[in-house]
């Protein structure tokens, strides 16, 4: 099998590529690509069986890959691998093209290597049933009775959305526990015998959005009746329940034709809700790939572009506006792209992105822009925003922006402000000063002195500062009282004047001293237990927290950390200004 | 001027015999016999032993000190930042056996981390910082860590000289010896005329009055400016006890305890003197106290002949030192009284006149065996323009004492002094 591995961490790449090495009983190739772009020349230029696509970023990101993944005719099945998103995610993602979505923390490299199997399997059976539903007015008449009923996708991504029916066929077997899933807008109808169903499909094939089948089944029922269930496996997306744990018995029922085939280690109530949505989103999307315009009815483009952006769709009000702006666009290391800094105009803003009109340019450098508008008092404010499409006409690109998550933000504190690292133990910002201070040059940023510290001579990482020996530095010291009886001037240590539990001083003999009236103690020397050297003087000793050297504070290495700020762009007020 | 000596010498030579004894006998008594009379018998005993050993004193390698013992200097301070860091620097490496313990009496100003940072530059340096005790406290809690065999007490504004520290310990070969008293001189004596004065008073009273009181074995003080104890007496009799006088007590305690006192006057200290008439003024009514506290009360049996710390040096020691410091300074004033009832004014003026030209005489007399004595005479001769001044200073010194024996002898004053703070001296014996 031959594999196209896209991927932007060199290290990860390897880390599953020898994941891989220990999967059996397959030949496999793989070809890693850093990007989409790079993987789409590949996919032009060979032919893959597969494409795994690994996306660890934000959901957006990932749509926008496959986006331009799909447009490619030799573009083979996708299996996208997320760093940790949410099972609505994944659909939403399938339904913009994926064939299957997992999360890399879920599975190992075999079980990315079964799901590839299983991708690639699916997309040879059900392009080998394209050609046959080509003129199937059922397939047709399904279709849109999914879509009909639904009014939309939402019902499949989401538990509170409309009823998803599901036949359940099952011969006394004990899986079905895991269909008494509470809280689900999933409908089970059970069926004790195979020709019932068959029965009801061959009188309306609309009846149901998923058949779910347990293994016995297929031990008792007679070799007919599995024929003719085969006759909708084309129409109607089935999933298979077997008690066995292997691959390839998972692998056979998808050579027969069934979406999807669930072993028993992996039978649960959630697994068995995501795998029928998935069926049927897969389902649904086979058809529409397979069906011709006439048959999926009117519009079927339109209903596909919803389809894909439903998730997406506009949650603000735009509003029109022209304003001239500064975009700057952001490298891969946070540092601004000084050359492809560009006046243009907005179009549009609202409280989630804005239009933008850049004249004389035909491409962009980045995704990632700080835009830069001048707001009341002239004093320009900046938001990091995010380039979601783009459009070259009439001479100029009209982009769209959102504005970027706290999370993701690039103007966010946590990236301008030096805090101690985790593991370096020194201060930093997330992005480095060298790119940092670009900004500041460019006037995004202003740069101030927060702190002067004094740092590990050595590694540079903060320290923390005790009381020490000022000989040998060590923190364990044992102070050695002197007691001054006020009446005779006696000072001595305290243990001499202790004398059968009372205090008496050892000079005047003055028994039954009382504290503050008669007598007070003077802490001055100390004795070093690690040196035993005596003294009063103690030295302030620091202790590097990420190398653990110990040395004279004054040593220590004075670092001044700088921080960044940033005028923010006032968004409320554009938006305000605009209505 | 010249008809008022005309007349003075005739009056001096009209004057019968006997009255002129009358009015010659209470100089006499006063500092003729304390200090001329025995200072130029120790003059000429000393000239005689020099003569005798003019040989052995050739011998330069006989001059240098041997003994070498370990020493601990404390220098116990109150305030004193601004002069410690120069004093800790001149001191540092004159002697090579020695551990330095700055005691930081509940200073307000800088001195603790003066201190503190010669500590973290010099090994062997301890600094104890204490809330204010009193100097005896101070010093006791730098004896607590004195290691070194001689404990030697320096202030803080003192300067010694350059083998200062050699030469006082020097005595200390001698097991008998309990304490060695050094020479103090006057560091500021060109800042003004006070200074000067006193820088004299100093060549008179410390470095000749004590070298005459040391061979007569009745010296009973040393200067807690500049002195070296034996410390392990020092620890086994429990330190310094509550001031002021607190370095005469200590004193008369080894005498007691039958130890030696001992004066190097080669051993100079040069330390800072009171400025101003006021500040002179509290410190010598705090040395008069001195008299009747420690040597009428406290120390009374070491002059009983019926205590077991009898002496017959100790006898003489308070005997000269009653005599001289407690009854002649209250006699004076009677005598005064009485010049004045039986003499007209004329004669009274005249009499003035007498007293000055003895008492410069005295002094003139006292200075040249100070210049004979002493290792610093080119510095020592700058004095002599103050001698026509001495007996007016010495007028002065009479009529402080007489206040400050009055104030101790009827109402212990000395226990309501600052010098030692409220809650030590509210705890502590008034003798």
């Amino acid at each position: 099998m031959r594999l196209v591995y896209v991927d932007s961490d060199a290290q990860s790449a390897r880390t599953l590529h020898s994941e891989f090495l220990d999967y059996r009983g397959l030949n496999w190739s793989l070809t890693h690509c850093h990007d989409v772009q790079q993987a789409l020349k590949q996919i032009e230029q060979d032919n893959f069986q597969c494409l795994l696509l690994r996306m660890d970023g934000r959901f957006d990101e990932a749509a926008f890959a496959l986006s331009e993944l799909v447009q490619s005719p030799n573009c083979p099945p996708i299996l996208t691998v997320t760093h940790d998103l949410q099972a609505v995610d994944h659909l939403q993602l399938m339904l913009d093209g994926s064939d299957d979505c997992l999360n890399r923390s879920e599975t190992n490299g075999a079980g990315i290597m079964r799901r590839l199997r299983m991708v690639e399997l699916r997309s040879t059976v059900w392009g080998q049933q394209a050609d046959d539903l080509a003129g199937n007015e059922d397939a047709a008449e399904w279709l849109a009775k999914s879509i009909g009923n639904r009014g939309s996708e939402q019902a499949l991504l989401e538990s509170t959305g409309n009823t998803i029916r599901v036949a359940h066929v099952c011969y006394g077997s004990t899986l079905t526990s895991a269909t008494q899933s509470p809280n689900s807008n999933i409908e089970f109808t059970p069926y004790d015998k195979l020709e019932e169903l068959i029965a009801t499909l061959d009188e309306n094939v609309r009846s149901f959005d998923a058949i779910l089948v347990e293994q016995s089944v297929f031990e008792e029922a007679s070799e007919s009746a599995l024929n003719k269930l085969k006759r909708f496996l084309s129409l109607v997306p089935a999933i298979v329940l077997t008690l066995e744990k292997s691959d390839f018995a998972a692998l056979s029922y998808l050579e027969r034709g069934y979406t999807d085939c669930i072993t028993v280690d992996r039978i649960s109530s959630t697994s068995l809700t995501v795998a029928i949505r998935k069926a049927v989103v897969r389902r649904r999307r086979s058809l529409f790939q397979s069906l011709s315009e006439h048959q999926v009815g009117p519009g079927v483009n339109d209903r596909r572009a919803s389809v894909r952006t439903t998730q997406n769709r506009r949650r603000h009000v735009r509003f029109f506006a022209e304003r001239s702006l500064v975009a700057i666009p952001i490298l891969s290391n946070g540092a601004p792209d000084i050359a492809g800094r560009c006046q243009a105009t907005t179009t549009d803003v609202s409280l989630g992105g804005m239009g933008v009109r850049i004249p004389d340019r035909e491409q962009l450098p980045s995704r990632n822009w700080i835009i830069g508008i001048e707001q009341t008092g002239g004093i320009t404010g900046y938001v990091n925003a995010f380039l979601r499409r783009v459009a070259y006409r009439a001479g100029e690109l009209q982009v769209g922006l959102i504005f970027q998550g706290e999370a993701e933000d690039m103007l966010n504190d946590r990236n301008l402000w030096p805090t101690i690292d985790p593991e370096s133990k020194r201060f930093e910002a997330r992005l480095t000063n060298a790119a940092l201070d670009q900004w500041a040059e460019l006037g995004v940023l202003q740069k101030r002195l927060v702190r002067r510290a004094r740092t590990c001579p050595e590694c540079e990482a903060v320290c923390s500062v005790g009381t020490g020996c000022s000989q040998c530095g060590n923190f364990n010291l044992h102070y050695k009282d002197l007691i001054h009886h006020f009446a005779c001037a006696h000072v001595n240590h305290a243990e001499n004047f202790e004398k059968e539990g009372a205090i008496q001083c050892p000079k005047c003999l003055r028994e039954n001293l009382v504290a503050g009236a008669d007598f007070e103690m003077i802490r001055s020397q100390y004795a070093c237990e690690q040196c035993d050297y005596e003294g009063e003087a103690t030295v302030q000793v620091g202790c590097c927290l990420n190398c653990q050297l110990s040395f004279p504070l004054e040593m220590g290495k004075e670092v001044d950390v700088y921080g960044y700020s940033v005028d923010r762009m006032d968004i409320l007020a554009l938006v305000d200004s605009a209505r | 001027m010249v008809t008022l000596w005309t007349e003075w010498t005739y009056w001096l030579s009209s004057i019968p015999r006997d009255e002129l004894m009358w009015l010659i006998l209470p100089l006499a008594l006063f500092d003729g016999l304390r200090y001329w009379c025995t200072a130029l018998c120790v003059w000429f005993c000393d000239l005689v032993s020099r003569c005798w050993t003019v040989r052995n004193k050739l011998d330069s390698s006989a001059m240098r000190p041997r003994y070498c013992p370990s020493i601990s200097v404390v220098i116990a301070g109150l305030n004193e930042g601004e002069n410690l860091r120069g004093t800790l620097d001149r001191l540092w490496g004159t002697y090579p056996k020695m551990q330095l313990i700055v005691v930081d009496d509940g200073s307000t100003d800088n001195m603790a981390s003066v201190a503190r940072r010669f500590a973290a530059e010099h090994r062997g340096v301890i600094v104890i910082s204490k809330r204010r005790g009193g100097k005896s406290s101070a010093m006791n809690a730098g004896l607590a860590y004195a290691t070194g065999e001689i404990t030697i007490i320096l202030d803080a504004d003192s300067e010694l000289g350059p083998s200062a520290l050699w030469d006082v310990v020097q005595p200390m070969k001698d097991s008998r010896v309990g304490a060695v008293s050094g020479n103090v001189r006057v560091r500021n004596s060109k800042k003004n005329l006070l200074t000067r004065l006193q820088s004299f008073e100093y060549l008179r009273s410390v470095f000749l009055g004590r070298i005459v009181t040391a061979r007569l074995g009745l010296l009973g003080i040393v200067s807690g400016a500049f002195g070296a104890f034996r410390t392990s007496l020092l620890k086994e009799m429990g330190g310094w006890d509550v001031g002021p006088g607190e370095d005469e007590d200590m004193v008369l305690r080894m005498r007691k305890a039958g130890y030696k006192i001992e004066f190097v006057h080669d051993a100079d200290c040069f330390t800072d003197v009171p400025e101003s008439w006021k500040v002179l003024t509290k410190q010598r009514r705090r040395w008069e106290w001195a008299v009747v506290t420690f040597e009428s009360r406290k120390h009374i049996d070491m002059a009983n002949p019926f205590n077991k710390h009898f002496s017959w040096g100790n006898f003489l020691l308070f005997t000269e030192r009653w005599f001289f410091n407690l009854i002649l300074p209250l006699w004076f004033w009677i005598y005064v009284a009485w010049l004045v009832s039986t003499h007209s004014l004329s004669q009274l003026s005249y009499a003035t006149i007498l007293y000055y030209f003895l008492y410069l005489l005295g002094d003139l007399t006292q200075y040249l065996l100070i210049l004979d004595f002493s290792n610093h005479r080119r510095r020592d001769w700058s004095s002599i323009f103050v001698l026509p001044l001495m007996p007016f200073y010495q007028c002065y010194q009479r009529v402080v004492t007489t206040i400050a024996l009055v104030e101790e002898i009827f109402s212990r004053r000395s226990f309501r002094d600052s010098f030692v703070p409220q809650h030590v001296r509210s705890v502590t014996w008034h003798w």
